[in-house]
């Protein structure tokens, strides 16, 4: 009983501490300006809805709306296309073996290296290409993001089908291009989701390269919320920039409480029997 | 027919390796190049090549040495930190995650904020006008510490690291601890074993690899939350950002 009772302790105690910086804001968005320098604390005398309005206010300089939709829409290229050029390459691993042994590790040791170091050429490359503040552009670099993790969920996935199903497949004149998106995918398809929401969760939090490559249209969200802290000059109004963050927060937590099972899957399958 | 299926499966990977070679391979070759020239803002399209002075250069600089050893003091401790709370808590929970899986959801939710957002949270939690934590120890202890100051910062940047990071290693060991059958604690069991022979003889070891990459994944993690919350910090993914931002990287 007393054993049972400490890890009910443990837990809310666990729980506290890594979602405080969360809760705290939370409760700072709640509170006026005036009240924020007088109570600092977890209580909130007066609520108020006034930072979510000025935020959700569209102005020449600040409009939420459009870094939402910039991340939307970068995050659903940077992960749609790391699925469709991961797919095939999977297939390719799983079923032939073929890069295993070099592709494989050079691939997955992307997510080891800081891909700051190609900021500049990164950069120039973008430049010259046309690409420097579009979604295009920064949903190609998430697209980066998103391959190590995306190849190695879809081979262990593929792995995991018998391959009798291929061979009768084959009996039946089928080609591989068939096989793979006639009697794999759909087989697949739940690690094809997994893929989907972990890819958009990285893909929506991703910071550094959206500081570097977008200016004015296409700035993400992350970005973005950055702006509101220095919105009204003369100091940062912490109501206001508590409410952007959980305005820009919201979609990441709310797919991951609600998909959370599907996430643990994929980081087990990712890092565990990867 | 067996050369024929290798042309199959060389072209399904054709499209992933010129992707990663053009937005990859294309910079990765440009760095090599502007790491052996001499090379500046203004001549960023026409290098000279000067030789293995830059490497020189770095190697004898106290910034980049001093950032290195942050960043590899930091990496260690917080990984460290990170496995032995993610087992802890993996095991010393197992009981309740196994009725109420849900409350897995809320541990893993400052997973789901991005990094560089949580790092400006922090910069409000530890505030010392608008932050409850500076407040508090004011109110209750007398205290005002100076957690963004040069002299805390690094072991404030490890709490943030580690608060925002454990809940990764927990679920990574949550996952190999449940992937141990039953029935090997049922058969150490019969066997007469002790709960902290089953730990740490069955239960540690399964875990093992997973605690292994849980402590690579979360070492090369180079401070994503952290550096947003204390922005006097010294690691080396700052000290490289700061230099291209300063236009040194394309000198060295």
């Amino acid at each position: 009983m007393i054993v049972r009772a400490l890890r009910w302790i443990v837990l809310l105690v666990a729980i506290f501490a890594m979602n405080f910086p969360v809760l705290v804001t939370l409760v700072t968005s709640f509170k006026s300006a005036r009240e924020l320098s007088v109570n600092p604390g977890f209580w909130i005398n007066a609520p108020t809805l006034e930072n979510y309005v000025r935020v959700l206010q569209v102005s020449d300089r600040l409009n939420i709306f459009a870094y939402l939709a910039n991340s939307f829409a970068a995050a659903i290229i940077g992960t749609g296309l790391a699925i469709v050029l991961a797919f095939p390459a999977a297939y390719a691993v799983a079923r032939g073996n073929f890069g295993r042994r070099t592709m494989m590790p050079i691939i997955i040791n992307l997510r080891a290296v800081p891909l700051i170091i190609f900021a500049i050429p990164l950069y120039m490359m973008f430049q010259w290409l046309n690409l420097l503040d579009t979604q295009l552009g920064l949903g190609l670099i998430l697209t980066i993001v998103n391959l190590p993790l995306a190849l190695v969920i879809l081979v262990n996935a593929i792995s995991d089908v018998p391959i009798e199903l291929d061979e009768a497949a084959k009996i039946d004149g089928a080609t591989t291009l068939q096989i793979m998106l006639r009697v794999i995918r759909p087989v697949v398809r739940p690690a094809l989701v997994t893929t989907f929401i972990f890819g958009f969760i990285t893909a929506w939090n991703e910071f550094l390269f959206g500081l570097m490559l977008t200016t004015n249209k296409a700035v993400p969200m992350t970005v973005g919320a950055s702006f509101f802290f220095s919105a009204s000059g003369g100091g940062i109004q912490w109501g206001m920039a508590s409410a952007v963050m959980i305005v820009g927060a919201l979609p990441p937590m709310l797919l991951g409480l609600v998909m959370y099972r599907q996430i643990s899957g994929s980081m087990t399958t990712g890092a565990v029997k990867g | 027919m067996e050369r024929m299926r290798s042309h199959e499966w060389a072209i399904l990977t054709t499209p992933l390796v010129g992707f990663l070679l053009l937005f990859l391979g294309f910079p990765a070759l440009v760095n090599l190049i502007y790491s052996v020239s001499e090379v500046r803002f203004e001549t960023l399209r026409s290098p000279t090549l000067s030789g293995f002075g830059n490497y020189w250069a770095v190697l004898t600089d106290g910034v980049f040495w001093r950032s290195g050893w942050f960043s590899l003091r930091f990496g260690v401790i917080t990984a460290v930190a990170e496995c032995l709370i993610g087992l802890f808590l993996a095991i010393f929970l197992a009981p309740l995650f196994k009725k109420r899986s849900w409350l897995i959801a809320l541990i893993m939710l400052p997973l789901m904020v991005a990094p560089a957002m949580i790092g400006l949270m922090y910069r409000l939690v530890l505030h010392e006008f608008v932050g409850p934590i500076p407040f508090y120890l004011y109110q209750w202890f007398k205290l005002t510490p100076a957690f963004l100051d040069v002299g805390t910062a690094f072991w404030t940047l490890t709490v943030v690291e580690t608060l925002q990071w454990t809940p990764f290693a927990f679920l990574l060991f949550h996952m190999a601890y449940q992937a141990i059958p039953e029935d090997v604690r049922d058969a150490a069991l019969i066997d007469g074993a002790t709960p902290w022979q089953i730990l740490t003889r069955i239960e540690l070891p399964a875990s093992f690899d997973s605690s292994m990459d849980s402590g690579c994944s979360t070492t090369f993690t180079p401070l994503p939350a952290a550096e947003p919350a204390v922005p006097r910090c010294h690691s080396q993914s700052m000290c490289m950002k700061r230099s291209s931002n300063r236009g040194q990287s394309a000198r060295r």
